[in-house]
């Protein structure tokens, strides 16, 4: 199968020995009565970055969402089957979801700052966890600017109200946010479908150096940039029921080069052109 | 088919006829608000605002109605702010719709409705004889803060309501506690919302009569404690109008009354604008 895309030169093809930092079995996830995600069973790595793709309505921010519990704030939402990291259960009466949540960030589709000073907004997630002396926030929130390689942009203006930042900043200023509080994986829900193609790059590169550190899986729309980004992917879709199933996962390289799937090859080669 | 008519004839209409309404009340609210400016800020003097009414309010001041205005709403204020915030809060972030919701929303919104001499008759019963609190500034600060719970909670619901879901996804994301995305994130995004129910309710209290002549009585002395009774200025300019006491005085106190809601209007929208700018 020949595509006309550029694949991530970086890839790691040989993840295998890999540690596996996310799982989902046989998980299914439903609204009220409607079954959303169909028996996904999904091996995410640790320090890789993972590609969720598919049609709207297939369920990939659903099953995003499924890892930090943001389906616990919707009313009648309910996961069944196997979720863990580090083989250790994310749903039960035993998990703390607040320690969870820090240990799993997210990055939403519209960048969201707080109404309040750069400053503020990154400090936000430190002071929720008990950090107040402003040596640590100082010093926490430079790194996570640097990281986000947005330091030498804002550091003249960290008290400035985080509104005034353009939009591609305010998204690497929600990235340092998340970095602030230490997590160990990154989920992203469309990160880039606010920003133009520039400030799209700068957040790929300050993803695939992420990924030195962090598991980022990531949704998006846009198939280059997940050829572009992502080691593995994984091809989700809508059943006749509207329910979301995964269709297949591998290495990115595999699933857009020489997919197994006829619908994922229909899917990729459709959204190429 | 009736007659077409030219929508930009329409609209010139509707033009003419929306700046009229607002111009008529305008005028209003100012004919009326100068009037009584007019006719009483001649009466006002040091002496007035100084001292004590005598002789049933025909000379001296009024400083007693000001201070047992002012306790008898500081007291509504403190205990309603919390109770109604709090069962916002409730409604909005700590419960899902249910029954138990829709009771409370449907007995916020009925208590809204009732005129205040109901309240008055509640308080006089509950505070004053049942629980033994005498007719006192206590229980006319209670009685009031029963009265405006109702508007407190509805203003604070719907301005939380309007903070973006989106702040609170965030906040809780990044590991926040319900508590901590309520205090950190809710409250602040919507203090002005909130602030504006609390300034009515404060409108409503220093407006109020009916219901304080019942739970706070009508006393002339400087109130001492919470358990002395009071008079506030409404009532206070009530019985000076309404027995034929003293016209100037009365028009004086309605002056004052003005001039005071004014303040603490100002004074509560300065404080909201200090606190929204701070943040942003
Ligand atoms: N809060 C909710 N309540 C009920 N149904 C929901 C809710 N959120 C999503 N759904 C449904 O679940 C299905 C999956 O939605 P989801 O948002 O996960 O899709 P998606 O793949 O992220 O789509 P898109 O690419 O458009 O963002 C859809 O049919 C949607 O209507
Ligand atoms: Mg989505």
């Amino acid at each position: 199968m020949k595509t006309g895309f550029v694949l991530n030169e970086n890839v790691r093809t040989e993840l295998s020995g890999e540690k596996i930092k996310l799982r989902t079995e046989n998980t299914s996830l439903y609204y009220g009565k409607f079954r959303a995600l169909r028996n996904i069973t999904l091996s995410i790595k640790e320090r890789s970055i993972m590609a969720i793709i598919g049609p709207s309505g297939c369920g990939k921010s659903s099953f995003l969402r499924i890892f930090n519990r943001m389906n616990d704030l919707i009313p009648g939402a309910r996961v069944e089957g196997k979720i863990e990291i580090d083989g250790n259960p994310i749903y039960g009466p035993a998990v703390d979801v607040v320690a969870l949540r820090k240990k799993i960030g997210m990055v939403f589709q519209k960048p969201n700052p707080f109404q309040m000073s750069i400053y503020d907004n990154i400090a936000f997630g430190p002071r929720q966890h008990g950090i107040f002396s402003k040596n640590d926030l100082d010093r926490i929130i430079e790194t996570s600017l640097q990281q986000s390689a947005l330091w030498e942009e804002v550091k003249d203006k960290l008290g400035q109200p985080a509104m005034g930042l353009s939009g591609g900043q305010q998204q690497r200023m929600c990235i340092a946010r998340v970095l602030a509080v230490e997590p160990e994986v990154i989920l992203m829900d469309e990160p880039c479908s606010a920003l133009d193609p520039a400030a799209t790059l700068r957040v790929e590169d300050l993803m695939r150096i992420l990924a030195e550190q962090y598991t980022i899986v990531i949704v998006t729309h846009n198939m280059q940039q997940a050829a572009r980004v992502s080691d593995m992917a994984a091809f989700f879709m809508m059943a006749s029921d509207r329910a979301g199933e995964l269709v297949e996962s591998g290495a990115t390289t595999q699933i857009f080069t020489n997919p197994k799937d006829k619908r994922t090859e229909d899917y990729i080669t459709g959204c190429f052109g | 088919m009736g007659i077409r008519v030219n929508p930009r004839t329409t609209q010139k209409i509707a033009k003419v006829v929306i700046w009229s309404a607002a111009i008529l009340v305008l005028l209003l609210l100012f004919t009326i608000i100068i009037y009584i400016l007019s006719k009483g800020i001649p009466h006002i003097t040091w002496q007035f605002l100084t001292e004590i009414p005598s002789d049933m309010g025909k000379s001296g001041g009024i400083l007693s109605a000001i201070v047992g205005t002012l306790a008898v709403t500081i007291v509504a204020i403190v205990v309603a702010t919390p109770l109604g915030v709090g069962t916002a809060f409730y409604l909005t972030e700590y419960t899902r719709e249910s029954g138990v919701t829709k009771i409370i929303r449907f007995s916020a919104e009925s208590l809204a409705g009732i005129p205040s001499i109901v309240y008055g008759l509640f308080g006089f019963i509950f505070f004053v004889t049942y629980l033994k609190l005498g007719w006192s500034i206590l229980s006319g600060g209670l009685t009031l803060a029963v009265m405006i719970l109702p508007t407190i909670i509805r203003t604070s619901e719907e301005a939380i309501r309007t903070v973006p879901p989106m702040y609170r996804e965030v906040s809780f994301s990044l590991g926040g506690t319900k508590w901590q995305t309520m205090t950190k994130v809710l409250i602040p995004s919507a203090l002005p919302g909130i602030a504006t129910g609390i300034i009515l309710g404060i409108g409503r209290c220093v407006a109020e009569t009916a219901a304080i002549i019942l739970t706070a009585g009508s006393a002339l002395q400087m109130p001492t404690s919470l358990f002395s009774p009071a008079r506030t200025l409404a009532v206070h300019f009530y019985i000076l109008a309404s027995e034929g006491i003293s016209l100037e005085n009365a028009y004086a106190t309605a002056a004052i009354l003005i001039i005071l809601i004014l303040l603490i209007n100002i004074g509560a929208n300065l404080l909201v604008n200090r606190v929204v700018a701070k943040r942003r």
